[in-house]
C-alpha cells in the first residue's frame, strides 16, 4: 500500500477552541478520499491545513515523504475548490481557468491547449468568454474544478464543492466528479457532512468528530461495522440499546439489554459488568417473529409509511427501537403489525454492534 | 373584520386607477416643485446671465473670453491640475495603505480605522485651520522647535501659508481619508477565498493580490478618486484661506468675478463651465459604473 | 530574508502606519483642543491651562452660533417632513423613484456650492421673487443641498424594508394607517431621524453657500470662525478664540453623526455625504 498524503499528528487551535485533535491518516495515490463530519467538526480546518491556509501547532503533513507543513500554500502544488466557487469576478471562465497556469510561466498555444483541454473534461466549451456571474450555479462549479484541475496538482481539495446546488444538479455533478476524478486519476481529498455525497463518491472516508478522527474505513466497513457510538449515529440510522456485559466468552459476549439476555459475536476489550451498547440499524430489525436468542418484547407506538418501507417506532420497556420493513405489497400491509400491536423484535447477532458506553 | 378591506390592492377599479394615478402627479409635484423652482429655475437663470448681453441680445462672447484670456485658462489649469494632483497623491498613497490595513493585524487597528471618520468628517476648512495651527510659522512645530533649539528666531524652512504645497497638503490630508475609508470598506466585504484561491494556484501573496483583488477594488477606488477630484474642483474655502488668489480655481474666480468686479455675465460663464465639467465627471463615472456592472 | 528579520521589518511598517494614521486621527483635535485650553499660543505649558477661551466662545460667537441652529434646526425638520412624505409615498407607492425624478433631487449635489449660491443670486436678486440679501434665501440655499440627503437616506430606509409587512398587519386586521403607525413606523423612524440629522450637520457646516447667499451683517458660525483668524491687523487675530469655537464645532458634529450612527446600525461612511 502506497502511502501517497500522510498526515501525522496534526493538532490546530483557535485560541480556547481545538479544531484538530492528534489527527492521522494516510491517503493512497489515486484515491478519492473523504473527511465527514458534522459542521464544525474541524474537517475543513484540516483540509486547509492541508492546503496552506492554516498553519497547523503541531504534527506533519507530507506528500510523497516530503513534509510541506511550512511552505507557503502556492508552493504546495495543491488545487481547492471552494464552497463558494471562488471564481474571480474580473475574469473570464477561460482567464481563470488559464491564471494558474500563468502563473507557472505557461504562454502561447501551450497555455491555450491546457485550458482548453481542462474546460472540455469539465464539457464546459463554448462558454470561457463569459464571467463567473453570467455562467449558473452548475457551470460556476465545473469552472472551479476545471481551475483546480488545470494545473495538475498533486492533490486535489474540495470543500464542500456542492453544498451551494440544488438536489437534483447536486445529484448529476456527484456522478460528474467521480467521473473527472477516475479519467484523471488524481488524489482528492473531499470534505462533506452529507453521508450519502460521501458514500457515493469516495473510496475511503474519514468520520470525524470534535476534531477527533473517529473512524477510518470504506463505507461498507463504516455502515456495518461502526467503531463507536458517534458514528453508528452518524452514519445511517441506528438503535442504541443501552445493556451490560454478562460474560465475555471465547467466541461471544453475553449482553443483558433491557431485561432480555442477547448473545452477541466476541468484542475484544470487555469485561463482566461493563455497561455497554449494543447498535442495530432499522433495516436489520424484524418483528413479529422471533429467530433466535436474540429477542424483545415491545408494543408498536407509531407506524409511518414511507414508500419502499415502513418505519415502525417500538417501545420497549421505556427504550424506543426504530424498524424498517421493506418488501411490502398493498396487500401485505394489513397483515403487518398495526399501531398498538404487541409484537416481538428481533435481529440476528450478526446485524448488531457492541459498542463502550 | 371586512375580508375585501384586509385584501392589498391589486385589482383596483377603474375610477378608483384613474384617481391613484392622480394623486401619484399630485404626490410629484409636491416633491419636485421646491427643487425645481430653488435649484432648475435658477440654474436656468445662471445659463440666462452668461449669454444674454446687458442690452439684452443673444451672444457666446462670455463663453469665447472664457477660452481666449490667458487668465480664465489658468484658472481652468488650476483647477484641474490641483484637483489632479491631490487625486493622484491620495491614490498613491491611499491604495497601498487600505491593503496593508487590509492584510495586517495589530493592536489598536480597529479602533485607528474606526476613529479615521474624525479627519474624513472635518469640515476642511477646520482642517485647513488646524494644518495652519500646526506647520505655520506661528503654529505648534515652530515653537516647539524655537524652545528645542533655545532660538526665538528660528523659522521653518517651510511656508504652509500662500504656498501651493500648502494648499495640496490640507487637500491631501483631507482626501486620503477618504480614499482609505471608502477602499477599505469595499475590501472587508472580499472574502479571504479569492486570495487563498490565487495562492492555491501558484500565486504569490503579492500576486494574488494585484491580480484578483485589486481589479475587484477598482470601482471603489475609481469613485474614490473622482469623489476626491471632484471635492478639490469644486472648492473654494481652502484656497481662499491658505492660498491668496495667486492660485485660484475656478470656483475661487466666480466668486472673484461677482464680489470684486461685479462682472454677473462672466461670473456666470465661469460657474456654467465648472458645473458643466463637475457633472461630466459625476455622470460620466455613474454612467461607466452601470456600463461595468451589466458588460 | 530569515523569517525573524521579516517579522521585524512588517512590526516597524505596523508602528509606522499606525503612527502616520494616529497623526492624521489625533493631530488637528489635538492642536485645537491644545489652543482652546491655552492661555496664551506660543506660551502653551507656560502660561497654564485656562478655560477661559471656550468660557468667550458664547460671548464672542452668541450670535452667529444661534444663527447657524435655527437655519440647521429648520433645515432638520424640513427635511424630516419630507422625509416622512417620501417614506409614505413610496409605502401607498405613489413614490417609486423613477429615473427622472431621481436625477432631478440628486441635482444639487453636483452643482458646487459656490456655483449654487450664485444661481440663487442671479434668479432672485430681482423681481418677481426679490429675495437676495433675506434670510429667507439662505434657508432655501440650505435646505436644497440638505433635502437630496434626506431624500436618498429614505430611499435606502424604504428599499430595506419589507413593505409586505403592512399587508401582514392588514390581514390581522389592522387599516392601513394603523399597520403604517404600528409597523412601519417603529421600523424606519430610527432612519428617518438620521436622514433629518445628516441634514443639520451638512447645513451646520457649510461655509460656501452661506458665504455667497447669506446677508450682510447675518452672523453664521463657519463664517465668523475667519474673522479671528485673519483680522486685518495681527492684533485682533486669535488663534485661540477661533480654535475654541472650531472645536465646539467639532463636538457637535462628531457626536450628531455618533448618534446618526447609532440610530443606523450602520458604518460612518454609508450615510455621509461627500
Amino acid at each position: 500500500m502506497e502511502r501517497y498524503l500522510e498526515v501525522r499528528g496534526l493538532w490546530k487551535s483557535f485560541g480556547p477552541v481545538l479544531a484538530l485533535h492528534d489527527v492521522s491518516f494516510a491517503v493512497e495515490r489515486n484515491e478519492f478520499f473523504t473527511l465527514l463530519g458534522p459542521s464544525g467538526c474541524g474537517k475543513t480546518t484540516l483540509l486547509r491545513c492541508v492546503a496552506g491556509f492554516e498553519q497547523a501547532d503541531a504534527g506533519e503533513i507530507a506528500v510523497e515523504g516530503h513534509d510541506m507543513r511550512f511552505d507557503p500554500p502556492e508552493k504546495r502544488d495543491v488545487g481547492f475548490v471552494f464552497q463558494r466557487y471562488a471564481l474571480f469576478p474580473t475574469m473570464t471562465a477561460y482567464r481563470n481557468v488559464a491564471f494558474g497556469l500563468e502563473m507557472r510561466g505557461l504562454h502561447g498555444a501551450e497555455l491555450d491547449r491546457r485550458v482548453q483541454e481542462a474546460l472540455d473534461l469539465v464539457r464546459l466549451r463554448g462558454l470561457e468568454h463569459r464571467r463567473p456571474r453570467e455562467l449558473s450555479g452548475g457551470q460556476q462549479q465545473r469552472v472551479a474544478v476545471a481551475r483546480a484541475l488545470v494545473i495538475r496538482p498533486r492533490l486535489l481539495l474540495m470543500d464542500e464543492p456542492l453544498s451551494n446546488l440544488d438536489a437534483k444538479l447536486r445529484q448529476e455533478m456527484r456522478t460528474e466528479i467521480r467521473r473527472i476524478q477516475k479519467e484523471t486519476g488524481i488524489t482528492t481529498l473531499y470534505v462533506t457532512h452529507d453521508q450519502e455525497e460521501a458514500f457515493s463518491l469516495s473510496d475511503r472516508i474519514l468520520v470525524m468528530d470534535a476534531g477527533r478522527v473517529q473512524q477510518i474505513g470504506t463505507h461498507a466497513e463504516l455502515y456495518f461495522q461502526p467503531a463507536n457510538g458517534f458514528v453508528a449515529d452518524f452514519i445511517g440510522q441506528a438503535n442504541r440499546l443501552p445493556g451490560e456485559v454478562v460474560a465475555a466468552q471465547v467466541e461471544e459476549t453475553t449482553v443483558r439489554v433491557l431485561g432480555e439476555t442477547l448473545r452477541l459475536p466476541r468484542r475484544p476489550g470487555l469485561a463482566p459488568g461493563q455497561r455497554v451498547f449494543v447498535s442495530v440499524r432499522p433495516e436489520h430489525v424484524r418483528l413479529a417473529v422471533c429467530p433466535g436468542d436474540s429477542c424483545l418484547k415491545g408494543r408498536v407506538r407509531q407506524r409511518q409509511f414511507l414508500g419502499p418501507f415502513l418505519r415502525y417506532f417500538v417501545d420497549i420497556g421505556g427504550a424506543e427501537v426504530v424498524a424498517d420493513i421493506s418488501g411490502i405489497t398493498l396487500d401485505g400491509l394489513a397483515s403487518l403489525p398495526q399501531e398498538g400491536d404487541n409484537v416481538t423484535v428481533g435481529f440476528s447477532p450478526h446485524d448488531c454492534t457492541l459498542l463502550e458506553a | 373584520m371586512d375580508a375585501a378591506r384586509a385584501l392589498p390592492r391589486v385589482g383596483v377599479t377603474a375610477p378608483g386607477r384613474a384617481a391613484s394615478v392622480a394623486k401619484s402627479w399630485i404626490w410629484l409635484g409636491l416633491l419636485l416643485a421646491p427643487f425645481l423652482l430653488f435649484v432648475v429655475y435658477p440654474f436656468a437663470a445662471l445659463v440666462k446671465t452668461s449669454v444674454v448681453t446687458p442690452t439684452g441680445a443673444f451672444t457666446l462672447r462670455f463663453y469665447q473670453d472664457l477660452f481666449a484670456i490667458p487668465r480664465y485658462l489658468d484658472k481652468t489649469w488650476n483647477t484641474l491640475a490641483i484637483a489632479a494632483l491631490t487625486t493622484t497623491l491620495s491614490l498613491l498613497l491611499g491604495v497601498p495603505l487600505s491593503f496593508y490595513l487590509w492584510k495586517r493585524q495589530f493592536p489598536g487597528k480597529r479602533i485607528l480605522v474606526n476613529l479615521l471618520v474624525i479627519p474624513y468628517m472635518t469640515p476642511n476648512y477646520i482642517l485647513a485651520l488646524a494644518i495652519i495651527f500646526l506647520f505655520g510659522q506661528n503654529g505648534a512645530l515652530a515653537f516647539a522647535l524655537r524652545r528645542l533649539l533655545i532660538d526665538p528666531e528660528y523659522r521653518l524652512p517651510f511656508n504652509i501659508l500662500f504656498t501651493y504645497h500648502g494648499i495640496l497638503a490640507v487637500f491631501i490630508f483631507h482626501s486620503l481619508t477618504l480614499v482609505v475609508f471608502l477602499v477599505l470598506a469595499l475590501l472587508a466585504g472580499i472574502e479571504p477565498e479569492y486570495e487563498e484561491a490565487a495562492r492555491s494556484l501558484g500565486a504569490s501573496s503579492l500576486t494574488a493580490i494585484r491580480r484578483v483583488v485589486l481589479p475587484m477594488a477598482v470601482p471603489a477606488i475609481a469613485g474614490a478618486g473622482v469623489l476626491v477630484f471632484s471635492r478639490v474642483m469644486v472648492d473654494y474655502v481652502v484656497i481662499s484661506l491658505m492660498g491668496g488668489y495667486r492660485y485660484a480655481t475656478l470656483a475661487v474666480e466666480v466668486v472673484n468675478r461677482y464680489f470684486g468686479y461685479l462682472t454677473y455675465e462672466l461670473a456666470a460663464a465661469l460657474a456654467v463651465f465648472l458645473s458643466t465639467m463637475t457633472m461630466a465627471i459625476m455622470y460620466g463615472y455613474l454612467y461607466w459604473f452601470r456600463w461595468r456592472r451589466r458588460a | 530574508m530569515s523569517g525573524g528579520g521579516r517579522r521585524g521589518w512588517l512590526r516597524l511598517a505596523d508602528v509606522m502606519v499606525a503612527t502616520l494614521l494616529g497623526f492624521f486621527v489625533f493631530a488637528p483635535l489635538a492642536v485645537l483642543v491644545l489652543l482652546s485650553l491655552t492661555e496664551e499660543w506660543g506660551r502653551a505649558f507656560r502660561g497654564g491651562l485656562t478655560l477661559r477661551w471656550l468660557l468667550e466662545v458664547p460671548n464672542a460667537f452668541g450670535a452667529a452660533i444661534a444663527h447657524s441652529v435655527l437655519i440647521a434646526g429648520v433645515t432638520m425638520a424640513a427635511t424630516l417632513l419630507m422625509s416622512a412624505m417620501v417614506a409614505y409615498g413610496v409605502l401607498t407607492r405613489r413614490v417609486h423613484g423613477p429615473i427622472l425624478v431621481d436625477t432631478l433631487v440628486m441635482t444639487p449635489l453636483t452643482i458646487p456650492y459656490i456655483v449654487l449660491g450664485l444661481a440663487l443670486i442671479l434668479a432672485f436678486k430681482a423681481p418677481p421673487f426679490r429675495l437676495h440679501g433675506t434670510v429667507w434665501l439662505l434657508l432655501i440655499g440650505h435646505l436644497m443641498i440638505a433635502m437630496p440627503l434626506g431624500y436618498r437616506t429614505t430611499q435606502a430606509v424604504m428599499e430595506a424594508t419589507d413593505l409586505s409587512l403592512v399587508e401582514a398587519a392588514r390581514s390581522l386586521g389592522a387599516s392601513e394607517w394603523t399597520a403604517v403607525r404600528r409597523v412601519i413606523l417603529p421600523l424606519i423612524a430610527p432612519g428617518l431621524v438620521a436622514a433629518s440629522l445628516l441634514a443639520f450637520v451638512t447645513s451646520l457646516q457649510n461655509y460656501s453657500l452661506s458665504f455667497m447667499i447669506a446677508p450682510e451683517r447675518y452672523k453664521l458660525a463657519p463664517l465668523e470662525i475667519f474673522t479671528y483668524v485673519f483680522a486685518e491687523t495681527g492684533a485682533y487675530s486669535n488663534y485661540n478664540l477661533a480654535a475654541a469655537v472650531s472645536l465646539c464645532m467639532m463636538l457637535v458634529l462628531l457626536s450628531a453623526l455618533g448618534v446618526v450612527r447609532w440610530l443606523t446600525g450602520q458604518s460612518w461612511h454609508e450615510n455621509i455625504n461627500v
